[in-house]
């Protein structure tokens, strides 16, 4: 552990910004490339409007390439950043920017995933009526645009995290900040899928069924906003390590303590965020079937995702527990 | 950078030495918090002056709001008569108001206007105020009696079942109570993290970005408009959905 | 086959280090209580995946249902509501897993 300032300096840089634009280009190419393929498929079916469809491809791939590029702008931070000290770096900076790395590279691979399936499913729908494009495009983008915000919950941590980090090098805040960034980061990743789903969801259903245009878009941001409950708590648990950690048990254990807290409700929230999603997005569908039942079909899906969000909030008790009680 | 988190915070009340409880008041937030009162107070007033048959450029943007947030109150909660929907209305319809002016006050480009909405605290309040309501409804359509069973879990009301059924679904309760009052607390903390993390994920974004290309000041700008306006649109509609919702859940 | 006094010797240098061990800041028993923590954190997480795709998917296809036969949203709910239960029942299992060595091991 006895490392010069400027070697953990380094270390930190190419740790945090590889692990933040690795992670953070998966989702992105991933979501990106499906979208492509189902772009594609759509025009094998309607030949005749392929430059109309390449352009709504093409709109709903900038968008999505939204999360990528939140993580390309903190690797090029975490690259660029210089504390005001430089002698008194230490293990904790190193754990600071790896944390803001993985923060942002987990939190941005979901929504980059995310994005891809409103922009291909707009494409679909296109095929099938090419009159439709406006509102398809419309809630295409306000989809898209809501299933970043994991990333941007992501993008708060990892900023705190490279910008408060102490000097000197202890077991327990290199602990807290690797684990801060690893809740934030994980948690975001399901939420991110999962309200992905639920845009694409709503585009597919707006596609095939375009009369419900109001009534699904508002199922959708209601159930994007539920899906995103696991990354939330991710953010609080984080924020909670970050400012209002007591005293840690020192050495090892308090960095068991508190990297026992992340994984719990890092890993914890993607199930329940991507279950979330997959509920969200037939609710979309079914609103824009039977717009006259959207209240009972609304109250289903929310019945539906509290319960599958029960386990996240189980994940959520261990956290605090691990924080809190254990010590 | 240093402009990010720094508040302007009384710790003791004005010209004394008393202390203010819970570590001080943010003083911008509580500014801010009420000019957007005042404003919409002002708009209100002028709003309802006139009214004529033929309406004017403004009647017509107050009787569309009116018209859409009444349809969506409407349809939400399907109460049965449209008498009890509509006592819901004003409450969600200026707390959209509310927060979507909350959100736009952070254009104005000076230290003095900044989001409430990017102060925990003033997040924390309306979403404490949305679930107290909620919880007021559930009370008074059900009783306390009821409310509490629906506390108790799935499982405790089976009119159908005996013997061991009956006392396994009567045990289930000592675990589905705290569940469910620890899912209610999680509820006030999701609705208001998600607009709080918006927002000052929002103005993060655009100070970082203006200072790693100040140079190319147009993306900064460009940015500084899609989350102040489209995004701040889109959460003050959320959080009021969301409040709507959840005392549409509460009164079923 | 080892000869018994040769393992006699090289536990008894065993028992010896474990002090130096503690000096350095790990004994096994921080060790031990370590493993727990995390344990318990990968447990609640890792465990919490499965229950909550599941749950999710099992209330999709219950809106899609609903969507096509709404008159049917009683019976669909509760089926729902039972089909999440047994589902939920791993997520439990992970519960109870993650606060016993949280808090009888630890």
């Amino acid at each position: 552990m006895d490392l010069e300032p400027h070697t953990w300096l380094i270390l930190g840089k190419l740790a945090g910004a590889g692990v933040a634009l690795g992670f953070g280009g998966i989702g992105a190419a991933i979501g990106m490339g499906n979208a492509a393929g189902m772009a594609n498929h759509a025009i094998m079916r309607q030949p005749k409007v392929q430059r109309e469809m390449l352009r709504t491809m093409l709109i709903g791939q900038a968008v999505g390439e939204g999360a990528a590029v939140f993580a390309l702008v903190i690797g090029l931070f975490i690259i660029v950043v210089s504390p005001a000290n430089l002698d008194l770096i230490g293990g904790n900076y190193f754990a600071a920017l790896l944390g803001a790395g993985l923060s942002i590279g987990f939190g941005t691979f979901g929504s980059g995933l995310g994005c891809g399936w409103p922009a291909g499913n707009a494409c679909a729908g296109f095929a099938r009526n090419p009159a439709r494009s406006p509102k398809l495009t419309q809630s295409m983008i306000i989809g898209q645009a809501v299933a970043q915000s994991p990333s941007i919950f992501a993008l708060v941590v990892s900023l705190i995290l490279i910008l408060t980090a102490k000097n000197g090098t202890d077991l327990p805040t290199m602990g807290i900040y690797i684990s801060a960034g690893l809740a934030m980061g994980v948690s975001a990743l399901g939420s991110g899928i999962g309200s992905g789903q639920t845009a694409g969801g709503a585009v597919d259903g707006i596609g095939r069924w375009p009369l419900a245009y109001g009534v699904t878009l508002r199922t959708m941001l209601i159930g994007q906003a539920v899906c995103e409950t696991p990354a939330i708590f991710g953010m609080l648990v984080a924020f909670i390590m970050m400012f209002a950690m007591g005293d840690l048990n020192p050495g090892l254990l308090g960095f068991a303590q508190v990297f026992g807290a992340a994984i719990a409700v890092g890993f914890g929230g993607v199930g329940p965020g991507i279950g979330s999603g997959l509920t969200a997005a037939k609710g979309c569908a079914a609103t824009a079937l039977r717009p006259d039942k959207d209240a009972l079909i609304l109250r289903t899906m929310l019945i539906g995702q509290a319960v599958s969000q029960s386990t996240a909030i189980y994940a959520l008790i261990i956290a605090l527990a691990l924080l809190y009680v254990v010590g | 950078m240093e402009s990010i988190g720094e508040r302007l915070i009384w710790y003791y009340v004005p010209f004394t030495d008393i202390p203010i409880p819970l570590g001080g008041v943010n003083i911008l937030t509580v500014f801010n918090a009420t000019l957007v009162m005042v404003v919409l107070l002002v708009l209100a007033r002028l709003a309802v002056r006139k009214f004529a048959m033929v309406p004017s450029r403004g009647q017509l943007a107050i009787e569309l709001y009116t018209g859409i947030f009444d349809n969506l109150v409407t349809s939400s909660l399907e109460l049965e008569s449209r008498e009890k929907n509509r006592r819901f209305f004003p409450l969600i319809g200026t707390l959209f108001l509310y927060l979507i002016l909350s959100n736009f006050i952070g254009f104005v480009p000076t230290h003095f206007f900044e989001e409430p909405t990017a102060d925990i605290n003033c997040t924390l309040g309306l979403g404490l105020l949305g679930m107290f309501i909620a919880t007021w409804c559930a009370i008074k359509t059900k009783g306390m009696g009821g409310y509490v069973e629906e506390l108790l879990g799935p499982m405790w009301d089976q009119p159908d079942a005996t013997g061991a059924a009956k006392i396994a679904g009567k045990l289930s309760a000592i675990f589905f109570f705290p569940l469910n009052i620890i899912g209610e607390l999680a509820k006030v903390v999701s609705i208001s993290f998600r607009l709080f993390g918006n927002i000052v994920g929002g103005s993060i974004i655009i100070i970082v970005v203006s200072n790693l290309v100040y140079h190319f000041s147009l993306l900064a700008v460009g940015l500084d408009l899609f989350f102040i306006f489209f995004v701040g649109t889109v959460q003050a509609f959320v959080f009021t959905m969301l409040t709507l919702t959840y005392i549409a859940v509460a009164i079923k | 086959m080892m000869d018994p006094t040769t393992l006699l010797t090289l536990m008894n240098a065993a028992v010896a280090q474990a002090p130096e061990a503690a000096e350095a800041g790990i004994s096994g028993a921080a060790l031990i209580k370590a493993g727990a923590l995390i344990g318990a954190g990968i447990c609640m997480g890792f465990g919490a995946i499965g229950p909550g795709i599941g749950e999710g998917f099992a209330a999709g296809k219950a809106c899609e249902a609903i969507g096509r036969t709404p008159q049917e949203a009683g019976l669909l709910t509760r089926t729902m509501l039972i089909g999440q239960a047994v589902s939920e029942s791993t997520g439990i299992y992970s519960l109870v897993i993650a606060l016993l060595m949280l808090f009888v091991i630890g």
